[in-house]
């Protein structure tokens, strides 16, 4: 394609415009608008006015974390009918796992049907980047990501690491289960 | 010259040798045309109906495995029909097979999966009804277990029990869509090769027992190895589990498969070879030791000073050294250069009776189990140099005639009992050195670790004379290094 | 119409040498004593006789195939195949019941063409009475000095599979092993029985051969049409009011064996007429002109086979013929190849399922291309039938089908 020569035209700046001190005072003019507006909201709503809130922030702990439809937290392991978990230890989510902190060995099951089953199942969510292959990987549909627990911290590293038991329970706790 | 016969196989000109299929041919050039029930070893049923190829001038589709090729025959593989039919037969063989690839040990390397996944599967199924089901999870013998629905009917492990180890284990049973494989009654599948037919099984209905469940096949790395099992020094690939460690019960060896040589094992490994070692890492020495008259971990250096002036303490006709054909080429050279050139040793035991003979078969099997005694021999051990027997050698100790004694990966309390440790403790120097303790480790003044056959490179020499090397398939534990460093570092202070 | 098998069948104790040598029994077998081969080969090639079991390959033609004694001198062997299992088809019983004689005659001058001395009849197991009324047949001969050594006559007995009609498959039974067909070349001629050239024929075909013998290669041709010579046995069955064997020259429309027949059983309207046994594609009512010989039905899509004709009235539902004839296919299926193995049985399921109510339109797509997956691309005829067969009914009577398969599948 031929380069066509075009001038771009670029507006003379005055003056104001060349010392900036026109922007600079824009600018403090739309913070401070921001500023007493939302101080305003925040009053008004203190005092039981029905306005629109000041600003997004949620005070959080008291309020909890909102997330998104398909935010990934923490993984949970499924369970058949049976009650035993739907995994059968095929090691795919190990395998796709990027940052390789899925741990599975796998054993015999006593069911003729399903064979194989998982042994242990360990999952450092030290090391998790939380992208959610694993959920993606799984043919049985065993691992979700969908618990929207987000409270995982641990006074040790092996704290972190949480074993098949603590993966099947649904319901969160605070701190990590062991 | 042998005759060959020109024809066009996918626009490519190929030359097949006499009586050469048209899928030998193909496979010996490297161009993969899909198939499974022929082997180059059990011969060609042409019952899997995977490898169709079109021919001009044919009326219909041909298996190649069938097809003797005529000068000038133009045939395809890769176009549209004839990919077409293979993606056919590849959907027949699916019908009815179970979808157990997340319980199944072959995935990774399974016939099937590779042909759906490399461009000729149907991705989209058809097959609405219930699959047929059959046995499953069926103990064969010590090292085989069935699933009869996974099984596709290629009929290779009935023809190796048939053609190779001839021993008629396996039979076909029913007929049609309900035909199943299965022993054959009153029989167990525990012929010397039965590992074999793991092998040859495209899909996971045969598997080996000792590999269920270990560790998957994409972790595994492979190196190209000599089985140190026998004297046939039977070409084998080792599979090493290293990048998962908590995989394979934290075992860095996880099998071992054949490779293919035909002058010295064909396609196939005995029993003994494939499932002997899978105990590699147990009992393994690390530490570099002095155990009497005080015990303590030494570096290589300080340990080289203490066993050369050791052996130099009384007269060389007192020392005894045991020795086999576990020692690679290089081994046995340095060896030679320690023992006979610098500390002109006369008692040497190397015979491989009674702890390293076994069974022989006219297959594969010897009766001598050290794979490289011919490696002594090249440097006069076993021909101009005699070993001595077990007997005479105790006799020799108890006469006090021998003061002390260097085993190189030989357990003499494993062959002389309890004898064995009264005999121990009438020398004034013992010195082991080996990949594992073993019962005569305990025992040693020096102890000095050696790798085993994984942790190095080499050369066996078989028993036909070939030299064949093995790689490295594993890093050496602790302070091990491998015989010939040894022996090399205590000839340089001598 | 000259009458070449069924002559005599009015005659009692037919089976009997004495009958059977009182009506001219074994001359032919007397003059081929004094022919050599070359002469008999040719009057076999002038008669047209083409096998008779449903394949059609000239009987001159196998015949000269092997080789002869000096060239690979060893044995050869005669194997008169009476494992009839196509279903519609019992000419072969009949024939064994009436006049063994026939074919022992028969036999015999097969085994001159050839230069066999020990020859062979493979029956079905479930032919028990005809098994023992060709025993009694085979001692009398003996007895008699027709069958002399070093010439002898062995009967042997199938075990129930449909594959053992295959000459090679049926060649595996004989040698012990499972009855699946091999995959020529070699064909049998050169190396069959044990590795040996043998000769498979079947039955119909051998009785032909003492009337060609004695009265001509030519006048037995004269009697059927150009390409297919002489006679043949129609098995005639189903919605018919005088099932039976039924002796036409080849060439006859199907409209006078089935009025022979006396017509659709209790007046009804024909719907669809097997010509050839189930393996042989359906003909409708309107294809009753259709000439029964080697050629005539392929105009229709369809083939001679051995001549099992099947009736079928209005009353009859296609798609539940369909799911008997495959069922059957699918049961005798040897197993050895995958496509005919699994393919048959997915037709059984396919089509058991739209019995029962459950057949989707996408159904009828997975029938049609799965035939063609499978024909062509087996080791032997049966997997090739279980496609043509369900296609040719599919096309012929869609509305059979279009009833039974409906609605949309579950999901997509």
């Amino acid at each position: 394609m031929a380069m066509l020569p075009f001038s771009v035209i670029r507006p003379r700046q005055g003056f104001v415009e060349r010392t900036y001190l026109w922007e600079a005072l824009h600018g403090l003019i739309v913070t401070f608008r921001h500023l007493f507006l939302n101080l305003g909201r925040h009053l008004l709503r203190l005092l039981g006015a029905r306005v629109a809130p000041g600003a997004v922030t949620i005070q959080y702990p008291e309020q909890p974390a909102v997330l998104g439809r398909r935010a990934r937290a923490r993984h949970f392991l499924l369970r058949r009918a049976d009650g035993f978990p739907r995994c059968t230890s095929c090691l795919l989510c190990e395998t796709i796992c990027p940052a390789k902190c899925i741990h599975i060995t796998a054993e015999e099951s006593p069911d003729v049907m399903v064979e194989k089953r998982a042994k242990s199942f360990d999952i450092d969510l030290g090391l998790c980047v939380f992208c959610g292959h694993c959920v993606e990987a799984c043919p049985c549909d065993a691992i979700h990501m969908d618990v929207d627990q987000v409270e995982l911290s641990s006074y040790t590293r092996s704290g972190m690491i949480w074993s098949l038991p603590a993966l099947m329970r649904g319901k969160p706790q605070g701190g990590a289960p062991s | 010259m042998a005759k060959t016969i020109k024809f066009t196989l996918d626009g490519r000109v190929i030359e097949a040798r006499e009586g050469e299929t048209v899928l030998q041919a193909a496979t010996r050039l490297g161009l993969l045309i899909p198939h499974y029930c022929w082997h180059p070893a059990l011969g060609n049923p042409g019952n899997c109906r995977m490898c169709n190829v079109e021919v001009e001038g044919a009326p219909k589709a041909l298996v190649s495995c069938r097809l003797y090729p005529k000068e000038g025959m133009v045939a395809r593989s890769a176009a549209p029909a004839p990919r077409r039919w293979q993606s056919a037969a590849l959907e027949f063989h699916l019908v009815d097979h179970p979808l157990d690839c997340p319980v199944c040990d072959q995935s990774g390397e399974c016939g099937l999966q590779d042909y759906y996944m490399n461009s000729i599967g149907r991705y989209r199924s058809s097959m609405r009804d219930n699959k047929w089901h059959m046995g499953k999870r069926m103990v064969l013998g010590p090292h085989i277990m069935l699933d009869q629905e996974r099984c596709i009917m290629c009929t290779r492990c009935t023809r190796f029990v048939d053609l190779i180890s001839k021993s008629h284990e396996l039979g076909i049973f029913g007929r049609g869509h309900s035909q199943v494989i299965d022993l054959v009654p009153g029989r167990v599948l525990d012929n010397p090769y039965s590992g074999c037919v793991a092998d040859v099984c495209p899909v996971g209905a045969l598997t080996d027992r000792d590999f269920r469940f270990q560790v998957r096949v994409w972790y595994l790395d492979w190196t190209d190895s000599i089985c140190p099992g026998c004297s046939r020094g039977c070409n084998i690939s080792a599979h090493t589990s290293t990048r998962r460690p908590w995989q394979n019960k934290g075992l860095r060896l996880a099998r071992v498969k054949p490779r293919y040589k035909p002058e010295v094992n064909g396609h196939w490994i005995c029993d003994e070879g494939r499932y002997g070692f899978l105990n590699y890492d147990s009992d393994r020495l690390g530490k570099v030791m002095r155990l009497k008259p005080s015990a303590e971990e030494l570096s290589w250096e300080a340990a080289a000073a203490e066993v050369s002036s050791a052996l130099r303490r009384k007269p060389a006709e007192g020392l005894a050294v045991m020795a086999s054909g576990r020692l690679s080429n290089e081994d046995w050279q340095a060896f030679q250069k320690l023992f006979l050139e610098k500390l002109n040793v006369r008692r040497f035991l190397f015979a491989p009776e009674p702890d390293q003979v076994g069974a022989e078969d006219e297959l594969l099997r010897r009766r001598d189990k050290a794979p490289n005694l011919e490696g002594g021999k090249a440097v006069g051990f076993g021909t101009r140099i005699a070993s001595m027997s077990w007997d005479s050698l105790a006799a020799d100790i108890e006469a006090g005639k021998v003061w002390g004694l260097y085993a190189v990966d030989r357990d003499p309390v494993k062959v002389w009992d309890q004898r064995g440790h009264e005999l121990l403790e009438r020398l004034d120097l013992l010195v082991y050195q080996g990949p594992r303790k073993g019962l005569t480790g305990e025992l040693a003044h020096y102890r000095l670790p050696a790798t085993d056959w994984l942790e190095e490179k080499g050369h066996f020499t078989n028993f036909q004379g070939l030299v064949q090397p093995y790689r490295q398939a594993l890093k050496p534990l602790g302070a091990a290094k491998p015989d010939w460093a040894i022996f090399e570092g205590l000839a340089a202070r001598l | 119409m000259t009458k070449v098998l069924t002559e005599h069948w009015d005659q009692p104790r037919l089976h009997e040498l004495e009958t059977y040598r009182r009506l001219g029994g074994y001359e032919a077998l007397k003059k081929v004593l004094g022919m050599d081969r070359a002469q008999l080969i040719d009057e076999a090639k002038k008669s047209n006789l083409r096998g008779l079991g449903g394949a059609g390959f000239a009987t001159s033609l196998k015949w000269s195939t092997v080789t002869p004694e000096e060239k690979n001198p060893g044995p050869r062997y005669v194997v008169v195949n009476c494992d009839e299992s196509e279903p519609g088809c019992f000419k072969d019983r009949v024939l064994a019941t009436r006049n063994p004689h026939q074919l022992i005659e028969g036999l015999l001058i097969a085994a001159c063409a050839i230069d066999a001395k020990q020859n062979f009849i493979f029956i079905r197991g479930e032919y028990q009475i005809q098994y023992e009324i060709l025993e009694k047949a085979l001692a009398e001969a003996r007895g008699a000095g027709i069958i002399k050594p070093p010439v002898s006559i062995d009967l042997m007995r199938g075990a129930g599979a449909y594959m053992s009609g295959l000459d090679t498959a049926l060649l595996e039974t004989m040698e012990g092993k499972k009855a699946w067909p091999r995959q020529p070349p070699p064909f049998p001629t050169a190396s069959g029985l044990m590795g040996r050239p043998t000769v498979v024929n079947n039955v119909e075909t051998l009785c032909m051969v003492p009337s060609i013998v004695l009265r001509g290669g030519e006048w037995f041709a004269k009697l059927g049409t150009a390409k297919s010579g002489g006679t043949a046995l129609f098995s005639v069955s189903g919605h018919v009011e005088k099932p039976g064997v039924y002796e036409f020259a080849m060439g006859t429309p199907l409209r006078e064996i089935l009025a022979a027949a006396g017509g659709v059983k209790g007046g009804r309207k024909l719907k669809a007429v097997i010509p050839g046994g189930v393996s042989t594609p359906v003909l409708t009512a309107d294809e009753l002109d259709t000439p029964m010989d080697w050629d005539g039905p392929r105009a229709q899509g369809s083939f001679l086979g051995a001549g099992g004709v099947i009736v079928l009235d209005e009353t009859t539902d296609m798609v539940m013929v369909a799911h008997n004839i495959e069922r059957f296919l699918a049961h005798e299926s040897c197993g050895q190849c995958t496509p005919c193995r699994q393919g048959s049985y997915w037709y059984v399921r396919i089509l058991e399922r739209a019995l029962d109510g459950g057949g989707v339109a996408a159904d009828l797509d997975t029938l049609r291309r799965t035939g063609e997956d499978m024909t062509g691309k087996v080791i032997c005829a049966l997997g090739d039938t279980v496609g043509l067969v369900t296609r040719a009914m599919m096309k012929k009577f869609s509305n059979d089908f279009k009833a039974k398969f409906h609605g949309e599948p579950p999901h997509g």
